[in-house]
C-alpha cells in the first residue's frame, strides 16, 4: 500500500507531465453547462498539441475534453481548479490570448494552437508576477481555492485598461466567486497592482 | 501497515533523558473530545506525539488540529516557535494524519485555539520540550538551567559555551511525558506569536503551486462520480448497467444498497458515464411546502430541551406594565464551498489510505474502517486542504464515497464530485424559528422573557461511528443519529449555552448557580428540535448565528419600545465583563451616538441610512464579539446594502492579528451573504439549490463595504475561539440598523427586497393607524 511519509509525499505525488498516449478515448465533455445535452459515446482519440504556459505538450486524448481535466490530469498542473464544472465561479479560470476563459466547460478542441496561461504560467514563488506580489503583501485569500478567477480576471481587465475604475473592476470579477469573502484584501490587492504598474514600479 | 512516525526517527537509539520524573504528571488531555476514548498509537500524554527534533535541528511537529484557510497552521507553527525559541522557518508542522499526528478529534466550533493555545496539548508540549532541553543542556554545560539562555535553537551558558538542540537530541526520541508544571512563555515575552506573521501558504496559493487536494494524483488511480438519487428518501429501484457498457474507459458501476457510483479511467469518462447511467428510483415522501415550513417544523414532534426556567415568566409577564412579542425565522443555508468536494482512496485488501479534507481525521478513520469492514488500526486518513468548508461540506461525504468505490475496484479512485452532488446532499446549517416574549417595567427595565426556539434537525457530523449523519452513510442503509421526541427535563448543573440559546442578558440561573451574563432573573428557554426532512450539520456558527439573530434583534425591538439607545440599554442588562468590555469598546470605535431608534426622521423617499449594534458571547464564553453595521435602504427598491461595520473583538492573548484580522473580515462578509441573498430552497419533492443560479452568494462584483476591527484584551485570560463570533453578530446588527434606517423591523432571514419593501409597507401602515 502507498503510505507515504511526509517527508517523501512531494516525489510520491509528483506530477505526471507529457502522459502522452495514456489515455484511452473520451467520450462527451463532463460538467458543460447545459447538463442535459448529451452527444454519442466513443469519441475517436485525436493526437493535439498544446501550448500552455510557454511549453508545447503533445496529447493523445478525445478533442472534446474538457480543457480543465487536461490541465490538471494530464500536465499536473495545479492553478485552475474544478469549482462547479458550470462556468459558475471561476476557480477553474486560465487566460487565452489575452482574455479569461473558464477552462471547465472549454472542450479541447476549442483551444487550437492558442496558447493558454494558468495561474502557474504568471509567475513562480521566487519570482511571482506584480500582481501575484501584490495578493501575497495584502495576505488576500483564506483558502486560495478560488485565486485563479480573482487573480486572472483582474489582471485580464487592467492588462486592457489600466485606468480601470473600482466599479469597472468589480464588474470584470461578477462571476468569480470567493466564498470566504476575503472580497476586501482582494481589491485592495488589485488596485496596489494597478497602482503600481501606473508608476511603472514593476519590471517589464 | 507500519506508522511512518517509527520510520522518521528510525536507526536512532532511544535515549533516555535524565531529566528530574517528579516533576513531570500524567496529564490528562481535554479539549475536544476524549482521548482516552479513541485508542490511537499517538499518545498525546507523551511529548514524542507531538515534537521531534531532528538530526539537523529542524523541528518538526505533530497536530491534529488543520487549516482550511483559517491560518491555523501558520498560527501553531508561531506557537511552536516562540516556546522553542526559534525561528519559523525551522518548524515544520504536521497536520491530521492518523498515522503520525495525534487524535483532537475535530477541527471545528473555534476550538482549536482553546485547545493548543492554552495550557495543554501542542502549547504544553511545546513548553515541556523547551524545559527537557534547558535540563538536558543543564546537564551537558554543568551549570544550573537557571543560568541558560536560549536563542535560535542553541542554549548557551554563562561560561559561554553553547550546546544546539541537535546535539542535544536530534534525531532521538525525547521520551517523556507532557509536564503540567511547564511554563509557557508569557505574552510579554513572545517574540513570534503575537506578531502578524504572513501566512506560510502565501506564495504557492498566489502562484498556483499549493497543493490542494484536488490535485493529489496517486499511480494507477482511476476516477470516480456518484449518481446520486433525485430526492430525500428515494431508493434504488433498478440500475441499468447496459446503459453505460459501451463507453469506453468505464471500469465499473458499482452499486451497493443505494449508494451507486462509477469508475472510470478518466474524470471524463467518469462524468460521461455518471450522466449516462439510468437509475430508476423509487421516490421519496414529499416536502413540506416552502412557502410554511415555519408553521410546519413548529407542529411536529420534538425533542425539548430547558436551557433554563426560572418557572416566574407567566407570572411576571403578566404582571409587567408592556409585553412584547416576536417571531423569528432563519432558513437552511449552504456551506457551499467554492470547489465540489473529492477525495483519494487507496482501498487494499489488508488496509486503505485516504486523502481527505475532513475537519475529522480520526473519526473519519473509523467511520471508513467501519464501512469497509477493517480495523480502524489498518485505515490512515491523511489531511490535506480543500476548498474552504466553514464546517461539515461535502468532504466526509466525499470521503466515505471514494474508500467504498475503492474497495469495489481494488484501485486507487480520486472520487470528484459535481456542484449538485455538492449542494442537494451537504448537510445545511439548520432552519430555526424563534419566539419570544418579554415583559418590560414602567422604567424601561426588562421584567422577565421568555424565549422558545424550533430546530430543524438531520444527522449531523459522523463522528466516530455514525455514517448515516451524511448521505453516504444513509444510502448504504445507516440510519442518521436518533431523535428521540419527549419533553424537557428541569434544568440541571452548570448552564450550557454552546448554541447560544439563552442571550446574554439572562441571569441563567438553575438553582444558585448563575452562568448567564446578565441579569434578567425571570427567565426561561426551551428548545424544540424537529427531525429535518433535510440533513443538517455544523455550518460556521451553528444555531449561535441563528439564536444570536433572533436574541440581539429582539433586545433591539425591546429597546426601542423603552425609547433608550440600544448601547446603554444593553449595558443596562449586561454583568459579564467581557461582554461589556467588546459592547463599550465597539461604540467607542464606532463613534457610536447616543439615542434611541428609529431615527427621529426619516425620508419618505430615496436611500436612507441607519446604524444598528448586536453582541455576543460566543458559546457563552469562548469568544467576545460587538459590532456596529452602517447600513442603506433604499425604500423603492427594498435594496439593503451596508456600508461599514465596525468590530469589537476579545478572544484573549492573540496568536497573530492579521489572520485574525482576515478571519473577522471574512466573517463579517460571509455574514453580510447571509443576510442578504443566502437561503435553501425547495419544491415539493427536490432541493431546488443545486448551483451558483439558484443557490445565492455575494460575488466579487459586490461592492464590499469597509470592516474596522479593534481588538480588546484584558490581562490573564485564556485564549478562545475568534474565527466566528463575527459572523454570529452579522445578521443582528444589519436587521437593528435596518429598523433604524426605516422604522420597519425584519424577522425573517434573508432580508431580500421583497421582503424589506413588504415591511416597509407594514410599518408605513402602522405608522398611520399610530396616527389615527
Amino acid at each position: 500500500m502507498i503510505c507515504p511519509t511526509h517527508a517523501r509525499r512531494a516525489s510520491v505525488f509528483e506530477r505526471h507531465i507529457h502522459r502522452v498516449g495514456l489515455v484511452p478515448e473520451f467520450v462527451h465533455p463532463a460538467d458543460v453547462a447545459d447538463l442535459r445535452r448529451s452527444k454519442g459515446a466513443g469519441r475517436p482519440m485525436k493526437e493535439i498539441t498544446l501550448k500552455v504556459n510557454g511549453r508545447q505538450h503533445l496529447l493523445a486524448v478525445d478533442p472534446e475534453t474538457t480543457l480543465l481535466f487536461v490541465l490538471n490530469d494530464e500536465l499536473g498542473l495545479r492553478g485552475p481548479r474544478f469549482g462547479c464544472g458550470m462556468a459558475q465561479c471561476g476557480a477553474c479560470s486560465v487566460m487565452m490570448r489575452g482574455q479569461v476563459v473558464r477552462s471547465c466547460v472549454m472542450p479541447l478542441k476549442a483551444v487550437g494552437q492558442d496558447e493558454v496561461t494558468t495561474l502557474e504560467g504568471l509567475g513562480t514563488p521566487e519570482q511571482p508576477h506584480p500582481i501575484q506580489q501584490a495578493f501575497i503583501d495584502e495576505g488576500a485569500a483564506q483558502c486560495g481555492f478560488c485565486l485563479s478567477g480573482v487573480i486572472l480576471t483582474a489582471k485580464a481587465v487592467l492588462d486592457v485598461k489600466l485606468e480601470a475604475s473600482d466599479q469597472e473592476i468589480r464588474d470584470a470579477l461578477g462571476g468569480v466567486l470567493c466564498r470566504c469573502f476575503a472580497h476586501t484584501r482582494m481589491l485592495r490587492a488589485i488596485r496596489k497592482y494597478a497602482e503600481g504598474k501606473k508608476h511603472d514600479t514593476f519590471p517589464a | 501497515m507500519t506508522p511512518s512516525r517509527r520510520e522518521f526517527l528510525k536507526g536512532c537509539g532511544a535515549l533516555i533523558v535524565s531529566f528530574s520524573a517528579s516533576s513531570l504528571t500524567q496529564l490528562s488531555a481535554s479539549g475536544q473530545g476524549e482521548f482516552g476514548t479513541h485508542s490511537s498509537h499517538i499518545d498525546p500524554k507523551k511529548l514524542d506525539s507531538w515534537l521531534a527534533v531532528g538530526a539537523d535541528g529542524a523541528i518538526t511537529a505533530y497536530t491534529g488540529k488543520c487549516d482550511f484557510g483559517q491560518g491555523i497552521f501558520t498560527a501553531q507553527t508561531q506557537l511552536v516557535a516562540e516556546e522553542l525559541c526559534v525561528s519559523i522557518a525551522r518548524v515544520k508542522l504536521i497536520q491530521c494524519d492518523t498515522s503520525v499526528t495525534p487524535d483532537q478529534g475535530t477541527t471545528s466550533g473555534s476550538q482549536s485555539t482553546p485547545t493548543n493555545f492554552n495550557a495543554e496539548n501542542l502549547a504544553l508540549a511545546a513548553a515541556t520540550a523547551r524545559e527537557a532541553l534547558l535540563s538536558l543542556a543543564a546537564e551537558r554545560l554543568g551549570e544550573p538551567a537557571g543560568h541558560l539562555t536560549l536563542a535560535d535553537g542553541v542554549i548557551a551558558g554563562k561560561t559561554g559555551r553553547g550546546v544546539t538542540y541537535e546535539e542535544l537530541i536530534g534525531g532521538k526520541h525525547l521520551h517523556l511525558s507532557l509536564s503540567i508544571t511547564a511554563k509557557r512563555r508569557s505574552a510579554a515575552q513572545w517574540t513570534v506569536l503575537g506578531k502578524p506573521v504572513p501566512s506560510l501558504d502565501r506564495s504557492a496559493l498566489m502562484t498556483g503551486q499549493f497543493e490542494f487536494l484536488h490535485s493529489i494524483r496517486v499511480p494507477g488511480m482511476l476516477h470516480g462520480r456518484v449518481v446520486r438519487p433525485p430526492e430525500m428518501g428515494a431508493t434504488v429501484a433498478h440500475v441499468d448497467e447496459q446503459s453505460v457498457r459501451h463507453l469506453p474507459g468505464l471500469t465499473k458501476v458499482v452499486v451497493r444498497k443505494d449508494f451507486v457510483g462509477v469508475v472510470a479511467e478518466t474524470q471524463y469518462q467518469a462524468a460521461s458515464a455518471a450522466r449516462q447511467l439510468v437509475v430508476q428510483w423509487k421516490a421519496g415522501p414529499e416536502l413540506p411546502p416552502q412557502k410554511n415550513f415555519f408553521d410546519h417544523l413548529q407542529k411536529q414532534p420534538s425533542h425539548d430541551v430547558l436551557s433554563v426556567d426560572s418557572q416566574d415568566v407567566d407570572t411576571q409577564l403578566a404582571a409587567a406594565s408592556n409585553v412584547v412579542r416576536a417571531r423569528y425565522t432563519y432558513p437552511y443555508q449552504m456551506h457551499a464551498s467554492v470547489g465540489a468536494s473529492c477525495a483519494v482512496a487507496d482501498v487494499k485488501p489488508h488496509g486503505a489510505t485516504v486523502w481527505s479534507a475532513t475537519q475529522s481525521a480520526y473519526p473519519t478513520r473509523s467511520v471508513v474502517a467501519q464501512l469497509l469492514n477493517m480495523s480502524p488500526d489498518n485505515v490512515r486518513v491523511i489531511y490535506v486542504r480543500g476548498s474552504g468548508c466553514y464546517g461539515l461540506n461535502g468532504a466526509d461525504a466525499v470521503s466515505f464515497d471514494a474508500a467504498i468505490l475503492s474497495q469495489a475496484v481494488g484501485r486507487p479512485v480520486r472520487l470528484q464530485f459535481s456542484r449538485q452532488d455538492e449542494m442537494m446532499w451537504e448537510n445545511f446549517g439548520s432552519a430555526c424559528v424563534v419566539e419570544h416574549r418579554a415583559g418590560l417595567a414602567p422604567d424601561g427595565r426588562i421584567v422577565a422573557w421568555d424565549r422558545e426556539n424550533w430546530v430543524a434537525s438531520l444527522g449531523n457530523r459522523p463522528g466516530y461511528d455514525q455514517p448515516g449523519n451524511v448521505i453516504s452513510g444513509m444510502l448504504l442503509g445507516y440510519e442518521p443519529e436518533p431523535l428521540e421526541p419527549g419533553a424537557s427535563k428541569p434544568p440541571a448543573g452548570k448552564l450550557r449555552n454552546q448554541s447560544n440559546t439563552v442571550p446574554s442578558y439572562f441571569a441563567g440561573c438553575i438553582g444558585n448557580s448563575c452562568g448567564g451574563g446578565g441579569t434578567i432573573r425571570s427567565e426561561r428557554a426551551l428548545t424544540h428540535t424537529v427531525r429535518s426532512p433535510f440533513f443538517t450539520g455544523p455550518l460556521r456558527s451553528p444555531l449561535r448565528i441563528q439564536n444570536t439573530f433572533a436574541n440581539e434583534c429582539f433586545m433591539d425591538e425591546l429597546c426601542a419600545r423603552a425609547k433608550a439607545d440600544p448601547v446603554a440599554f444593553r449595558l443596562r442588562h449586561l454583568q459579564d465583563s467581557r461582554t461589556i468590555g467588546v459592547l463599550k469598546a465597539a461604540a467607542q470605535a464606532g463613534n457610536w451616538q447616543a439615542r434611541s431608534s428609529p431615527k427621529a426622521t426619516i425620508a419618505q423617499t430615496g436611500v436612507v441610512s441607519g446604524r444598528g449594534i448586536a453582541c455576543v458571547a460566543y458559546e457563552g464564553e469562548n469568544g467576545y464579539a460587538a459590532v456596529i453595521a452602517d447600513v442603506d435602504v433604499n425604500l423603492q427598491t427594498g435594496v439593503v446594502h451596508p456600508r461599514r461595520f465596525v468590530v469589537a473583538l476579545d478572544c484573549g492573548p492573540i496568536s497573530n492579528p492579521d489572520g485574525l484580522r482576515n478571519q473577522i473580515e471574512g466573517g463579517i462578509l460571509q455574514g453580510m451573504s447571509r443576510s442578504l441573498v443566502e437561503e435553501v430552497t425547495w419544491d415539493n419533492r427536490h432541493v431546488t439549490s443545486i448551483d451558483w443560479k439558484t443557490y445565492n452568494s455575494l460575488h466579487l462584483d459586490y461592492e464590499m463595504p469597509t470592516v474596522e476591527s479593534v481588538f480588546v484584551t484584558p490581562a490573564d485570560v485564556p485564549a478562545t475561539g475568534a474565527g466566528e463570533t463575527a459572523i454570529t453578530v452579522t445578521p443582528a446588527a444589519i436587521g437593528n440598523a435596518i429598523f433604524d434606517a426605516t422604522g420597519a423591523r425584519l424577522r425573517d432571514l434573508p432580508f431580500t427586497p421583497e421582503r424589506v419593501q413588504a415591511a416597509l409597507l407594514e410599518s408605513a401602515r402602522r405608522v398611520e393607524k399610530a396616527k389615527i
